[in-house]
């Protein structure tokens, strides 16, 4: 991409790796510029940012086939689900194609999670009565792909608009079963789902794939039929705009990477504090021009000067937190683990498994912003995991380059022994060994292949033009 | 009495003769050469190979802190995360920290060489401890950026100053 070009609705913009899907234009018109920036609500990254002006048009980029999709392989869907960049709207932002191909012939049935993540947030009520067909379109679809039988949707209980109209959906259909669960906040999330729902605990360090059931995000089931079938991207999302007394609530769909300040201004609402995410784990935006991402689901506006006056203070080891806490972790422990940088004591009272609800910062007498304590801790800890397994990887090439040299005779067997630790045993040791490490030794060599494949084609570039 | 005392002195020789002959058997099945302690400080070392500490390598580093009583304070990528790690290793109460350990993480900084400039002298080639430079004599230099740590051991050796060191930023999600 760069500056000036001409881009259609619906084209790509970036193309993503493993962990990260592409991006597309959500309207046509010509890129203005192109800029990298750092907010400071979040201090870790840093975005680029593509600014896009529109031309009116909304031209869409025109799709060649249109085939039926059952007959696509399975390879072929699973890429075309990666291509029009579909992530999980619920809030985790995981790569759904990914998701799937883990998940297959290992699942049995399909959770279709409708219960909404958090108070105020009514836009899975909101997609239940409006497109109720495409969802359960979505669904079958899905259960095409991975040959599913039972699947089960599970609704808030004060919807009942959205209950009957998709009860009226599935009367016909004898694999859809509907359940109805108590709103209660943090059953929302896929582990207090499948608790309530099947009375089965996610075991530590796993996933909800080991016990057979896959779980998606209503709208994340939408977005997936709206891919397939109609070849649409993902460039637009239902979000909630709400007022923290609910004097309005509106729920309107957006194109992603529209600026907050445009919302507002569309809406006649001025002077207040925006919260980005929902009342208890979202964060406050400063800068107005921040777009609407991917996994956002609601904005918060409430009047200015209402989130100041928090004063924390000292813990007083109420456990409070720890009663309260709904998959029974310790946080007052964690907090003074986390508070005094004791990486390993945190680790091993499992800080990973936290699923940042909040409520322990809801509770807390004293106001310590635990959650930010806790995520803060699970960066260092993932840092931490990261630079492990760089410098077991570095030690392996390290090894196998004193191999290499021993071999050719550039290295003294005295000079082996004293300088590093390649010697006979230890050179079987670098061929038989775990899993993981031959998958590094794999992916360096493709990569390898791949780079010097491109250098060879640069350098006989150079050559010719000497 | 006599008999009995000959008999135990008979028995328990035997003994020893079996005893001695399975620990030989033993000692020859599975050879311990290196120390375990010195595995142990390698193991905490970040293996870079950088060779700012005044050795070779990690390994020759943590065999002259476990023979030769070298200073602990002396790695510089490690910060003082693996001088309180090796400490607590060797029960080492009494640290003074070096205050010019600042912990710089080497993982986040990959080289890349400017490849127009490259004349191919295969110095970098040579010295790069994981092997992440590929090229060869009289020909273009590029780096592997997969495989690069960021242990700038081929900036200062660079007789064109084309190599680079570039800063970038992980999200730390798997």
């Amino acid at each position: 991409m760069r500056v000036g070009q001409i881009v259609l609705r619906g084209q790509i913009l970036t193309l993503g790796d493993e962990n990260i899907p592409p991006i597309h234009a959500p309207t046509s018109g010509i890129i203005t510029k192109i800029v990298k920036k750092k907010f400071s609500f979040f201090p870790n990254r840093c975005f680029s940012i593509i600014s896009i002006k529109s031309d009116g048009q909304d031209k869409w980029i025109d799709y060649s086939s249109k085939r039926d999709y059952k007959f696509f392989s399975l390879n072929e869907i699973i890429q075309l689900i990666y291509n029009s960049g579909v992530v999980g709207l619920g809030g985790s932002g995981f790569l759904s194609s990914k998701k799937i191909e883990r998940s297959i012939k290992q699942v049995h049935t399909l959770l279709i999670n409708a219960a909404e993540s958090e108070p105020y947030i009514t836009t899975d009520d909101c997609l239940m009565q409006n497109f109720s067909k495409e969802v359960i379109q979505g669904c079958k679809v899905i259960a095409w792909i991975l040959k599913i039988k039972n699947i089960l949707i599970a609704i808030g209980d004060d919807k009942d608009l959205a209950y009957i109209s998709i009860k009226k959906e599935i009367q016909s259909l004898p694999n859809f079963k509907i359940r109805k669960i108590k709103n209660k906040y943090p059953s929302g999330s896929s582990k207090q789902l499948i608790k309530i729902l099947f009375n089965k605990e996610i075991p530590l360090g796993k996933h909800s794939i080991n016990l057979g059931i896959i779980i998606f995000n209503i709208s994340t089931v939408f977005s997936i039929k709206r891919s397939i079938l109609n070849r649409e991207p993902l460039i637009e999302r239902i979000i909630t705009l709400s007022d923290r007394n609910l004097s309005y609530q509106k729920n309107i769909l957006v194109r992603i990477g529209t600026p907050i300040s445009h919302i507002l201004s569309e809406f006649n609402i001025k002077k207040c504090d925006i919260i980005m995410g929902g009342p208890i784990t979202g964060f406050l935006v400063d800068d107005l021009n921040f777009p609407i991402l991917k996994t956002t689901s609601s904005i918060l506006c409430l009047k200015s000067n209402l989130m100041k006056n928090i004063l924390e203070r000292p813990c007083i080891r109420c456990t409070a937190c720890s009663s309260a806490c709904p998959i029974r972790l310790l946080p007052e422990q964690l907090y003074f683990y986390s508070k005094s940088l004791n990486h390993e004591k945190s680790r091993e009272y499992h800080i990973s498994e936290c699923i940042e609800c909040g409520i322990c910062e809801q509770v807390c007498p004293s106001n310590i912003p635990l959650l930010t304590y806790f995520k803060k801790e699970k960066m260092q800890l993932r840092k931490i995991i990261f630079q492990e397994n760089m410098s077991k990887k570095s030690k392996k090439l390290f090894m196998l380059r004193q191999h290499r040299l021993y071999i050719s005779g550039l290295i003294n067997e005295n000079i082996i022994c004293t300088n590093s630790t390649v010697n006979t045993t230890l050179n079987n040791a670098i061929v038989k060994d775990e899993d993981s490490n031959v998958n590094i030794l794999k992916k360096s060599k493709y990569i390898m292949k791949k780079e010097l494949e491109s250098a060879i084609h640069r350098a006989k570039l150079k050559r010719n033009i000497k | 009495m006599i008999l009995f005392v000959l008999y135990s002195i008979g028995f328990f020789s035997v003994l020893n003769i079996i005893l001695g002959l399975t620990l030989n058997y033993i000692i020859h099945k599975c050879d311990i050469n290196s120390d375990p302690i010195i595995d142990k400080i390698d193991e905490i070392l970040p293996q870079t190979q950088c060779a700012q500490c005044g050795y070779s390598g990690c390994y020759s580093y943590a065999n002259a802190i476990g023979n030769n009583n070298e200073k602990i304070d002396k790695c510089i990528p490690g910060g003082k995360e693996v001088v309180l790690k090796i400490s607590n290793l060797l029960n080492n109460d009494t640290i003074k920290f070096n205050h010019s350990l600042s912990s710089r993480n080497t993982f986040s900084a990959i080289v890349t060489i400017d490849e127009q400039n490259c004349v191919g002298c295969s110095k970098c080639r040579l010295i790069c401890p994981v092997d992440a430079i590929v090229g060869s004599y009289n020909f273009m230099h590029t780096v592997l950026q997969d495989l690069c740590n960021g242990c700038n051991l081929c900036v200062s050796l660079c007789p064109t100053n084309c190599i680079r060191e570039k800063k970038i930023i992980y999200d730390y999600y798997d």
